[in-house]
């Protein structure tokens, strides 16, 4: 009997005018490769985050949708973000 | 081997009872048409998951070196409609940066709309420090972004944005409420 853990990246979603990504993580526990439990975990990314430490799939999204026209329109919205209860 | 449905679909006079397995959709997107009788783009309910997501506080000018016992949060996705629960336990405010506070790491992308500008997530936090006035802490998710504001509400008036030194090591906040996605 071999239990095994393994992480997959199930959905890459892009989101919105200013193209957030949205990963979706799954941990798949297998017993002997059956499928015994599944996890979810999420984060999304904005077009200026750092996404050096991103799977190569994840990457390859951004990088397409990420274009200039769409940082820097992701820059204006993040530069005239009015101040919290402004 | 799986029974063949005619590709115009299957008519059900009788109701369906499902003894064994799941309804499962094949393609993404489609799921059940409630309270209508004929199709409706706001009375199809599509998606639900439940997962984790993982809060981090930050300065509006950015941080490093927080520490956390616990940062692993809980979500339940209904519809466009995001539920976020969990307790976020610091044990290091390292080094937060700017002259606000913000949680980030929401697991969806809130809605961008003006209607959804600060859309409210109640909770309850506890160590914190320059608590002077009695008033209650509550986070504020911001359209576009995949953060919460973190405000005090001040018994003299509105609600203002907190600082680092409102925060110490020690704080854990405990948060519930929920926020409209973007799709």
């Amino acid at each position: 009997m071999a239990i095994t853990k393994e992480t997959e990246i199930s959905k890459v979603e892009v989101v919105g005018e200013y193209k957030h990504v949205q990963v979706r993580t799954d941990t798949v526990i297998k017993e002997d490769d059956k499928e015994i439990s599944r996890s979810v975990h999420r984060h999304v990314l904005t077009p200026d985050e750092d996404i050096s430490s991103q799977d190569d799939e994840v990457k390859a999204v951004c990088n397409a949708v990420w274009t200039d026209a769409v940082k820097a329109k992701w820059k204006t919205y993040q530069d005239n973000l009015p101040t919290p209860g402004a | 081997m799986a029974a063949t449905i005619p590709t115009n679909g299957i008519g059900l006079d009788a109701g369906l009872d499902v003894t064994g397995g799941d309804i499962t959709f094949k393609t993404a997107d489609k799921g059940v048409n409630l309270g209508v009788t004929s199709g409706a783009a706001s009375n199809l309910l599509h998606d639900y998951e439940e997962g984790t997501w993982t809060a981090s506080l930050q300065g509006n000018l950015g941080g490093s070196g927080t520490g956390y016992d616990n940062a692993t949060m809980q979500y339940t996705k209904i519809g466009r409609t995001v539920y976020i629960t969990g307790t976020l336990d610091m044990n290091d405010l390292g080094s937060l940066g700017g002259d606000y506070l913000k949680v980030a790491g929401l697991p969806f992308t809130p809605d961008a709309s003006n209607s959804n500008n600060y859309q409210p997530i109640n909770t309850l936090h506890f160590n914190v420090q320059g608590d002077v006035t009695g008033g209650a802490f509550t986070w504020a998710v911001y359209a576009a972004n995949t953060f919460a504001y973190v405000f005090e509400s001040h018994n003299t008036g509105a609600s203002q944005a907190t600082k680092a030194s409102d925060y110490e090591d020690g704080t854990i906040v405990g948060i519930s409420g929920a926020y409209i996605t973007a799709a």
